[in-house]
């Protein structure tokens, strides 16, 4: 059994339920949930990280019908682990997830953390609970295998909010104007990637894993991530100010670079790249060209390279964000660009192709990208059009430093 | 910045690049060593929020005032080709940082400052 995935070609968007869902691994995931956390002694982030988790799961099973092992089925195909939620009653009870990506992502990242970690998955498991049995459950994750212990262990209560806000869905969609003309000047065949990445075996195995890429990947909610950031950022103003929200857009751009260089890194380094894209490639330009078409399958989306300038700039314009789309529904217009991730993303794939040489196969390390940004002049990315400043779509520009 | 207007003449850029070059490193060097004082000073004030964000600007700073270093050290090796483009990405990200620094820190300074004044 799995749960069917929309998948809304014309947009470069995916969803199951009316619930956008995107491709990201740990190191996205992790870097995120760790830049969040860090700022622990200003917000209440176990409620910032699980409420997320809790709405849009929440609304995903409902409009779902789900029936009774939907849930398990769902966590498991989305590459988050092995749910078992089965002892579940209307009184609470424990859950249990196996190989929970969290715990195992953040441990390959950052070792043994201090607390357990999974807090999406306490928030899935909360969603599971309210939808199962029609009522306000909480749920806190007790035991973790980041922090040392065997599984990881969910107790459910009942309690917690007594309803949950609507998730927005796909959000405020666009249409999309023709692509720039420099967007196809290349030997590379996006829409023969994009249709070979549909082929790929990209939903969780047995196991409850998405092996691909080099990476472990996750099809995880556009919306959870779009409400973490924003209400991160929300709540740094109110607790601390400019100063804080500042910080908060400086950190979230850095996930965006993070997430780049090494998902990005671990996509070009893959035996699917060997096989799939590199027999495509002429040019160094094209390894930009075949990244932008592989993140064209990844439900972001749709990038185009407007302009490129060899080892200079890179101008991208995206149609469709799932950022902008999210914001848009979620907390209307801007005064400030709102896309954190692909702006770092931009910066990231410069970095990668014209700076730290990702053609000679490079080991993606830690050492690596601090040395990328220690040395030499590394590319800087902004986003200098935002749809929700207004703009028709969403326009970045990556020049080096 | 006046060297703006040399934007169209490399050579002339470059010249003009060298005879503020000692100046505006001093003036990054002296912000390298601002942000830790501030840190310390917001921790002084019982300010925890605000040592926290300054660590956060910090290291944020550090990188680019290290690019802007290697920037213009490199004035006489690199590529006059490529010396406009990354003059105006240099000036962009001094004004973003200096925007920044405007908004988002300097109130944490004047904030601890106050407090430490008062006590």
């Amino acid at each position: 059994m799995s749960v069917a995935v929309d998948i809304h070609a014309d947009r470069y968007l995916a969803s199951i339920a009316g619930e956008p869902h995107v491709f990201h691994c740990h190191h996205y995931n992790c870097f995120l949930q760790k830049s969040i956390t860090d700022q622990s002694a200003l917000l209440d982030v176990k409620s910032l990280l699980t409420d997320a988790a809790a709405e849009v799961v929440y609304s995903e099973l409902t409009h779902l019908n789900a029936q009774s092992d939907t849930a398990q089925v769902l966590f498991g195909q989305l590459g988050f682990g092995v749910l078992d939620a089965s002892a579940l009653t209307p009184q609470g009870g424990n859950a249990t997830v196996k190989g929970s990506h969290y715990a195992l992502g953040w441990l390959s990242k950052f070792g043994k953390s201090s607390a357990p970690v999974c807090f999406f998955n306490a928030g899935f498991i909360e969603a599971a609970a309210r939808q199962k049995f029609g009522a306000a459950f909480k749920c806190v994750e007790t035991a973790c295998v980041a922090n040392g212990a065997a599984a990881c262990t969910y107790e459910v209560k009942p309690g917690g909010r007594p309803s949950l806000p609507a998730s927005v869905g796909l959000g405020k969609l666009t249409d999309y104007a023709p692509r720039p003309a420099k967007a196809t000047q290349t030997s590379v065949d996006e829409s023969a990637i994009i249709q070979a990445c549909g082929g790929l075996p990209l939903a969780g195995t047995a196991e409850g894993k998405i092996d691909a890429f080099g990476v472990a990947l996750t099809r995880q909610y556009s919306n959870y991530y779009n409400l973490i950031s924003y209400r991160f950022d929300q709540q740094m103003a109110a607790v601390a100010g400019e100063a804080a929200t500042t910080a908060a857009r400086m950190l979230l751009v850095e996930a965006g670079q993070v997430c780049a260089f090494h998902t990005f890194g671990g996509i070009m380094e893959s035996a699917e790249w060997e096989g799939l894209i590199k027999p495509m490639i002429k040019t160094t330009e094209d390894w930009v060209y075949g990244m932008v078409s592989v993140v064209n399958a990844l439900g972001w989306g749709r990038w185009s390279v407007a302009a490129l300038e060899p080892g200079q700039r890179l101008e991208l314009v995206v149609d469709g964000s799932y950022e902008s789309n999210g914001y848009l529904a979620a907390f209307g217009s801007s005064t400030t660009p709102r896309c954190h991730l692909a702006t770092g993303g931009t910066s990231g794939l410069m970095n990668l192709i014209y700076h730290a040489n990702i053609m000679s196969r490079p080991a993606l390390t830690p050492a690596l990208y601090e040395k990328t940004f220690a040395e030499g002049r590394f590319f800087v990315a902004r986003e200098v059009e935002c749809r929700t400043m207004g703009a028709a779509a969403c326009r970045f520009v990556a020049e080096r430093l | 910045m006046s060297g703006e207007a040399l934007v169209g003449n490399p050579a002339g850029l470059n010249a003009y690049l060298k005879t503020v070059s000692s100046e505006v490193l001093q003036h990054f060097q002296a912000k390298d060593l601002f942000y830790p004082r501030l840190a310390e000073q917001c921790s002084k004030a019982g300010d925890a929020a605000g040592a926290h964000l300054t660590r956060i600007f910090e290291s944020n700073m550090r990188v680019q005032s290290a690019a802007v270093q290697r920037f213009f050290e490199t004035l006489e090796t690199a590529p006059q080709a490529h010396l406009i483009s990354s003059f105006q990405t240099v000036v962009s990200v001094i004004r973003q940082r200096f925007s920044t620094e405007e908004r988002a820190v300097f109130p944490l300074y004047l904030r601890s400052a106050k407090t430490l004044g008062a006590s």
